[in-house]
């Protein structure tokens, strides 16, 4: 009966090897899990030393359960006619302990996991099932096992007999024992997230397993992080967005922030480009400051993430667009947020995520003081749970293809387009043969005009490899559980030469208690690794802009193709921009970083626990960029100076500390919450970087020592601290009326001694209509009803470093590309005046408010959320302008000017269809936002007097108003003062429609039949944006393609048309209306899509399959990211602009498995 | 009542531990923070140095000193001071040519419509100067800690430089607003200021210069002497004040300036460290003619001299070509050489494409990184005509000529034949123009003092109209505009008439 072992042994040889298989990687599992952890087996032991003489059954039950853990079931009559034992054992086996002592006893006892049920011996008929209820016995014992629905034991399950006190949790194993009056009693299973269940005793077959099925969209009964406490969505005051590791891990991206596309309401992120690693634009209900930064505050499992980018500010990060803002905060970034350089976020490892949090409103912010005027970003990495030591493995790999490309000309269009253009300006058709020194290769006869190439398909076109490798070991008792992760992605690009991102993490979290409950221990870490290496253009543009009858990218003999002509002076290219020329160059970024956090806890007293967090981070990025001589067409590839080596290492670094106070009472029907805390900050960020030039051989291009010259080209070394005290009051009545109360008092080492002080705070309140007596008998269909709102205020801080002091530094550093310009005399290295200070300025002031009303319907089948926000951002700190008397021309100050967000929100989630094989569930969310400068005294006099109007949004540029094209000459029009139709700035400008979204939002669905899952994700974005002129010169410019929208343009007078018409280069009249053009709001185009961002569709393997192969939930799946994008855009795609790069289709097919 | 008390006791026996805890750690809490005010005073940056270091340390003030003059040698990597203002006020004036019309500011430049909104001139670069030197005054007078030596060089010198500043400013601009503080709250606010009194303040501080500097110069340690002429010392204040006195003649009709230009001019001639050099050395280093010259800015610099770079043309005078070969010297200029004078061979040089011959300043011979030549500032050639006009003002025709004969015997000619005071004025303003052509812009200073601008530029001279421009005859065109940045800003600064 005991035999499990040597059973599982027994049915081995029916498939051996791949058992054999399994079984190694379980002990090899168990061996690392032991070395990597350091647990002693002592707990696990199953060595019994006993010496007893007549001892009652029970009491050597007893001494068994707390050397070995195993539990025993029985009932009282059982042991009835039980006799005592006598044994002295001494380091025995269990199994053979126990044969010892039921050698002689009228008993039978069986082992299934830690769990030994005692039965009286009923040799007549063994194979009847046991009848656990005796008659006549007035308790009832029941035991048995609780899983969840893919079978792995729940531990912590709740089992209580209604109506009782009798109650119990399910063990490590997932297995109880509860007494119950009798077998008529109803017996309640319930754990948070899952359905409960009601069973009668007597319905309970002795060791039947009971299974817990999750609750679909009971989103009220989640338990949301905000930050520095948990509440239940249901009390929340607050406005919270939360998205699941499943949302994530459906969705094939390496950077965690693009799995929050379009998922939560408020949130805006705009994914620029689909080269690996870049970074996205993303703010929470639009820009507060004018000037300032807009990023939300990010914190990663406690420790607080900076949202820079670890690219260099010094040197060229290349097609990831330079990081030239970053270093002194985002203060010269203005209002358009991060977007540049590769994204810090790039390397968190989105499997090791739980959840992502986003708080919007006050009520969930203001505890955050000044850091979280732009909402706060709340990241939870995954955590052990208690059960077996389980291996999970993740194996995806896919493809990544453009999924759009742009309507280019193609060669006879093109030159159709040049010979009109030639004859609209009267100059004529260039020809290398009567001009030697034309310029114009494409047209005069060099180039091959027969010759048709779609770049796009040569520079663009390739496939990027996506590989994907995750691992996990997670497991441990009621009171330690631990979780250790690896992950590996590979990505690759679509461009020619060898680009990509490689990434490598570990994750481990661990958590302890006491077991008395009262201490509590929580250790994470995370470590990451990145190589990122990137082009130093974006292939994209010179694939929409090349000539489409360009030469051929390779001679014949595969060496790169210059066309290398004689010209009257002598040998000359007229290829020098191959594209493949470029391929030699390089961006590589290698970026470590470490994140780790533990938190202690100690419950003082009931209800009231002391806690303190202690976090580090520390991250490093080393840059190197390669330019070697031969990406220059031989004739101009002489000169040393032209190979570059830049240089540079960027690391930050940071703790922060955290102790806290936290009390928790029940009074009558009250509940109160309180939470005392202080928070201790600092962060070091340092960069460096230096140029080598002069090299002698391409061969040595990697040794910085040897070019002939190095120059620095910066250094910065920073130090910020942050500290506050915060506090919390919670308080819900009755479970429906609910307040919260949060304040913030902090100080930033960014502003000067007498301003470093702030103090912020919110009120939030809630009322869960609903639960009067009166409202649920009036609307019976209204499952669920609650009104909230809140108010307050938080700051931004975000305004880069050291700007109250007054301060010198050491000319020459701090510029970008280049050498240093001189800066030395007589020998004397000079110090340069950076500033005029103000040591007044202070924080920006965001002041919050919002309603909200959460509804579910249908006993919560449909649950509609709805919330209005108005966010006023004032105290702006702008950069005023000072007359250049005084020796500088701005200084940093505090200004009245206010700038509003309103919106609305809305989010939906339905449970459409509920049946047993087939479940439908929709969720929507949608997003209206607004946005106004509603003040800015002293306008005039400030450096935004001509970007700016009030009344206006801040999404409004001014710029000259287009007026058509002119019937007669075919040129573009504006709206002049003086109708000579040559508009001039300042006067002829005016405030252009907003140029951002009007509306977004994104639905999914998910369906489930049987064993298959199907998740669809669509974005929907209505916004404007710019056309694609800005990117492209004017049609009939010299060896530059153009969309075939131009094909459209002004051929004739009398002739009403879009385009204007082409001319032959910039000295054609149509150049200067072009410039014009862009910079008018003729360009502003509606770049609105609907995007199917993901779909995923994952089959999960029978059950009967997974046991044989001793798997839980195992699955098959394939998923699908940026499908398909309708638009009507004429770029790439609105997201990332006309030629940049767009966000890749990407496709990938995987196996995840547990063991 | 019993039952009453135990009830509530036990109610509070649940809240004791939060009654006492709360304000427990309420206490401990703002300690721990009120200890923790220290923790947001951090100290500044390491690699930026706070104003108060800067001036309690010889070293730190002293690289503060010499930011101007690399600022002065090399505006940001590009071009320099002597170049910006030779290139724009000898367009702007009858000197040079322009061939790049490419970009508007030259351009307005050039035909003399001058547009607010371009901010030409070299207002903000000055006013940033003239915040440094007064940045280190104030400084090193607040805070303790430098040598007395050093700190009256570093003084002097900055009193030199406000001085230096604001002299061509007033010349440029009319009235201005007079800094003399670094305060910015103060400045922010400063209306204009007539320009006499601001030549006035410029003759005070020059004076206070000539007191505190060395007669030497100095090397970098400020107090050791050296034969680099590259700081200005008592000479090079005198200079400035003998230049500033003749020039409030002009402008004051107050004659009694003139005996002190004299007075201070025959202070620097008399000097026996400073003697005319042959036509071809004058602008080598430390050439015995200079009185204060500018260093080659090290490192990584293009050339000797950003005028040597720009202004020797390698190539026909053409559009573009960053800075290059975009002037030439004007007809007007051509025309005013006498015969045999050797300034127009020795200082002037020309590239023939085999079609046009382009004639260029060549004062500066040097348009690579030659180690030869400085950028000259102050020199004693210009001292001779300054205390030839003073004197001529003065009424003493016999020591004008000698002087102004000084000057025209080392360019090979005969002595002047003028005789009469205003014929000798006007024969001393045509050996200053092709004397000190493309130097610091002096020729469109003497026309606007000696009120000779209108006559040159409009009728009869018509040197406008010849450049494509109109002269207006209001007589706004003398004056730079403000730039509209500056007008926007300042609230008590009212623009130039006519712009």
């Amino acid at each position: 009966m005991y035999n499990f072992y040597s059973k599982k042994l027994m049915r081995s040889p029916l498939c051996g090897s791949i058992r054999k298989v399994f079984l190694v990687m379980r002990i090899t599992t168990i061996m690392l899990f032991l070395a990597i952890m350091q647990v002693s087996a002592a707990s696990l032991a199953q060595k019994v030393t006993i010496k007893a003489k007549d001892a009652q059954l029970n009491t050597i039950f007893q001494q068994i359960r707390s050397q070995t853990g195993y539990d025993f079931a029985y009932t009282a009559k059982t042991l009835e006619n039980a006799r005592p034992v006598t044994i002295d054992v001494k380091n025995d086996e269990l199994i053979d302990v126990l044969k010892k002592i039921f050698n002689d006893q009228p008993l039978d006892f069986t082992i299934q996991d830690k769990f030994v049920t005692v039965t009286i011996k009923q040799l007549a008929s063994p194979g009847t099932p046991e009848k656990k209820i005796a008659p006549g016995l007035t308790v009832v014992i029941l035991t048995g096992k609780v899983t969840d629905e893919l079978g792995n034991p729940m531990p912590n399950v709740n089992v209580r007999e209604k109506g009782t006190n009798h109650g119990t949790t399910t063990s490590v194993h997932g297995n109880y024992i509860l007494s119950v009056t009798d077998e008529n009693s109803v017996v309640v299973f319930s754990y948070i997230g899952y359905e409960t269940q009601e069973l009668k005793a007597k319905d309970i077959t002795d060791g039947s397993v009971i299974v817990m099925k999750a609750e679909p969209q009971n989103l009220r009964e989640v338990v949301i992080n905000k930050g520095y406490y948990d509440e239940k969505q249901e009390l929340s005051t607050g406005d919270v967005g939360v998205v699941s590791a499943k949302e994530i891990g459906e969705q094939p991206v390496s950077d965690p922030i693009q799995a929050l596309i379009g998922r939560v309401a408020g949130l805006n992120i705009q994914q620029t480009s689909g080269i690996p690693g870049s970074n996205a634009a993303i703010n929470i209900r639009g820009v507060n400051s004018i000037s300032n930064g807009n990023d939300p505050f990010y914190v990663v499992d406690g420790v607080p993430f900076s949202s820079f980018s670890t690219s260099s500010p010094f040197i060229s990060a290349g097609a990831l667009g330079d990081n030239v803002g970053s270093l002194y905060g985002s203060t010269s970034q203005g209002f358009n947020g991060n977007g540049t350089g590769l994204s810090p976020f790039n390397i968190l490892n989105p499997d090791d995520i739980e959840s992502i949090e986003v708080l919007k409103d006050a009520d969930a912010t203001a505890i955050y003081g000044s850091r979280g005027a732009n909402g706060v970003i709340l990241i939870t990495t995954k955590k052990g749970k208690a059960g077996d030591t389980r291996v999970n493995i993740d194996l995806s790999q896919g493809i990544g293809q453009v999924g759009h490309f742009m309507d280019l000309l193609n060669t006879p269009q093109y030159l159709q387009v040049m010979h009109q253009a030639y004859a609209n300006d009267g100059h004529p058709y260039p020809n290398i043969k009567t001009n030697p020194f034309d310029p114009n290769y494409d047209i005069d006869g060099v180039w091959d005009t027969t010759r048709n190439t779609n770049w796009q398909k040569a520079l663009i076109g390739g496939t990027a490899q996506y590989s994907n490798a995750q691992a996990s070991i997670s497991g441990g008792t009621t009171n330690t559980q631990f979780l250790v992760g690896a992950g590996y992605t590979r990505q690759t690009t679509v461009y020619p030469g060898d680009y990509g991102d490689e990434k490598g993490s570990m994750h481990f979290s661990l958590n302890s208690a006491s077991s008395n409950q009262k201490f509590h221990l929580q250790l994470t870490g995370s470590y990451g690794y990145e190589n990122n290496t990137v082009p130093t253009a974006d292939y994209a543009r010179t694939a929409a802009t090349l000539a489409p009858d360009a030469p051929p990218l390779y001679n014949p003999n595969g060496s790169i193709n210059w066309q290398i002509y004689n010209s009257p002076f002598g040998s000359k290219s007229a290829f020098q921009n191959n594209p493949l020329a470029t391929t030699v160059e390089s961006v590589n970024q290698v970026v470590n970083n470490l994140n780790a956090n533990l938190d202690l806890s100690y419950e003082l007293l009931p209800g009231l626990v002391i806690k303190s967090d202690f976090g580090y981070n520390r991250g490093e990025n080393n840059q190197v960029d390669i330019f070697p001589d031969s990406r220059l067409a031989p004739p101009n590839n002489t000169n040393p100076v032209d190979r570059e080596n830049d240089n540079a290492l960027s690391t930050g670094y940071g703790w922060i500390i955290e102790p806290q106070i936290s009390y928790h009472r029940k009074i009558g029907k009250g509940d109160l919450n309180v939470l005392l805390g202080g928070t201790l900050q600092q962060q070091n960020i340092n960069s460096q970087g230096f140029d080598a030039t002069g090299f002698t051989s391409d061969a040595l291009i990697r040794d910085p020592q040897a070019g002939a010259t190095i120059t620095p080209a910066g250094f910065s070394s920073i130090l910020d601290r942050y500290e506050a005290v915060l506090a919390r009051i919670g308080y819900t009545w009755d479970g429906k009326y609910l307040l919260n109360l949060t304040a913030n008092r902090d100080a930033s080492t960014r502003f000067g001694p007498g301003r470093q002080f702030g103090n912020f705070g919110a009120i939030g309140a809630g009322w869960i209509f609903t639960k009067e007596k009166a409202v649920a008998g009036a609307l019976p269909w209204l499952s669920f009803g609650k009104l909230r709102a809140s108010y307050g205020t938080t700051g931004n801080y975000q305004i880069g470093y050291y700007q109250y002091i007054p301060t010198y530094s050491p000319a020459g550093g701090g510029f970008v590309f280049g050498p240093p310009p001189p800066n030395s005399y007589q020998g004397v290295s000079v110090l340069s005046p950076n500033n005029v200070s103000n040591p007044n300025f202070s924080w920006e002031t965001d002041t919050k408010l919002e309603g909200g009303l959460e509804l579910g319907f249908l006993a919560d089948r449909i649950n509609l959320t709805a919330s209005y926000y108005r966010n006023r951002s004032g105290n702006q700190l702008i950069s005023y302008s000072l007359p250049a008397i005084t020796g500088f021309t701005s200084v940093t100050e505090n200004f009245p000017a206010l700038v509003q967000n309103t919106g609305l929100e809305i989010t939906l989630h339905t449970v459409n269809i509920k049946a047993k094989d087939f479940n439908w569930s929709t969720s929507v969310n949608f997003t209206d936002p607004k946005n106004k400068l509603l003040s800015f005294p002293g306008l005039v006099q400030s450096s935004y007097a001509e970007t700016l109007v009030v009344g206006q949004s801040l999404y409004s540029h001014p710029l000259f108003q287009y007026t058509g094209i002119n019937p007669q000459t075919g040129l573009y029009t504006f709206k002049t003062a003086n109708s000579n139709e040559v508009p001039s700035s300042p006067q002829d400008l005016f405030p252009s429609q907003p140029v951002t979204q009007k509306y977004y939002g994104g639905m999914g669905n998910n369906f489930t039949y049987k064993n298959f899952s199907l998740d669809i994700f669509i974005q929907v974005v209505n916004q404007t944006g710019l056309g694609y002129q800005v990117a492209f010169f004017p049609a009939g410019t010299d060896q530059f393609n153009q969309p075939t929208a131009v094909l459209a343009a002004w051929k004739m007078p009398g002739q009403a048309a879009s385009v204007q018409r082409y001319g032959a280069g910039p000295s054609s009249p149509v150049f200067a209306n072009y410039v014009n053009f862009i910079e008018s709001n003729g360009d502003i185009a509606n770049t609105s899509f609907v995007r199917i961002k993901n779909a995923a569709l994952s089959y999960h393997l029978p059950a009967a399959w997974q046991k044989w192969a001793h798997m839980q939930n195992a699955r098959i799946y394939i998923q699908g990211q940026n499908l398909y994008t309708f638009t009507h855009y004429i770029g790439y795609d609105p997201d990332s602009g006309p030629t940049g790069l767009p966000p890749l289709r990407t496709i990938t097919a995987g196996v995840s498995a547990s063991f | 009542m019993k039952t009453y008390y135990s009830h509530k006791t036990n109610r509070y026996r649940g809240l004791l531990p939060f009654a006492f805890c709360l304000p427990a750690a309420i206490g401990i809490l703002f300690t721990f923070f009120a200890g923790c005010k220290k923790f947001v005073e951090i100290p500044p940056p390491t690699t930026q140095l706070v104003n108060t270091t800067v001036f309690n340390n010889d070293g730190t003030a002293t690289a503060a000193m010499m930011n101007i003059y690399v600022g002065m040698s090399s505006v940001q990597g590009i071009s320099s001071e002597s170049y910006n203002m030779a290139e724009s006020m000898g367009t702007y004036a009858d000197e040079l040519t322009l061939y790049d019309n490419s970009t508007d500011v030259y351009n307005q430049l050039y035909i003399n419509a001058l547009q607010a909104t371009s901010a030409p001139g070299p207002w903000v670069n000055a006013y940033n100067y003239i915040y440094q030197a007064n940045a280190i005054i104030s400084g090193l007078q607040t805070v303790g800690g430098t040598s007395p030596a050093i700190r009256q060089q570093l003084t002097g010198e900055s009193y030199f430089i406000r001085a230096f500043w604001h002299f061509y400013l007033a010349n440029i601009y009319g009235d201005v607003p007079l800094v003399l503080t670094p305060n910015y709250t103060t400045n922010a606010t400063l209306p204009r200021t007539a320009r006499v009194t601001v030549l006035q303040q410029v003759a005070a501080d020059l004076q206070t210069a000539n007191r505190m500097l060395n007669s030497n110069y100095v090397d970098g340690s400020d107090t050791t002497a050296t034969t680099e002429r590259v700081r200005p010392n008592k000479a090079a204040a005198l200079a400035l004040l003998a230049r500033t006195y003749l020039y409030l003649g002009d402008y004051s009709k107050n004659a009694a300036y003139y005996t002190r230009a004299d007075s201070a001019a025959t202070a620097v001639i008399s000097n026996s460290n400073y003697s005319l050099s042959a036509l071809n050395g004058v602008f080598l280093e430390n050439s015995t003619e200079a009185i204060w010259q500018l260093q080659t800015p090290q490192p990584n610099a293009p050339a000797d001299t950003y005028d040597g770079l720009y202004f020797i043309l390698l190539g026909a005078a053409s559009a573009g070509g960053s800075g290059q070969n975009q002037t030439t010297i004007s007809p007007q200029l051509m025309a005013a050489f006498e015969p045999n004078d050797q300034r127009n061979t020795t200082w002037i040089s020309s590239f023939s494409d085999g079609i046009n011959i382009y004639y260029f300043p060549f004062k500066y011979q040097q348009n690579t990184n030659a180690g030869l030549e400085y950028t000259m500032v102050l020199r004693l050639g210009e001292q001779y005509l300054v205390r030839a006009e003073a004197r001529a003002h003065e009424g003493n025709i016999t020591g004008a000529q000698q002087d102004l004969n000084v000057i025209r015997s080392r360019a090979g000619l005969a002595g002047t034949t003028a005789a009469a005071q205003s014929a000798l004025l006007t024969a001393i303003l045509h050996e200053r123009q092709v004397e000190l052509f493309t130097e610091w812009g002096a020729r469109w200073f003497d026309l606007c003092r000696t009120g000779n601008a209108n006559a040159v530029m409009g009728a009869p001279g018509n040197v406008c109209k010849f450049k494509g421009g109109v002269w207006s005859g209001t007589g706004y065109q003398l004056l730079f505009p403000i730039p509209r940045t500056d007008i926007q800003a300042d609230p008590n600064l009212k623009q130039n008439p006519g712009y």
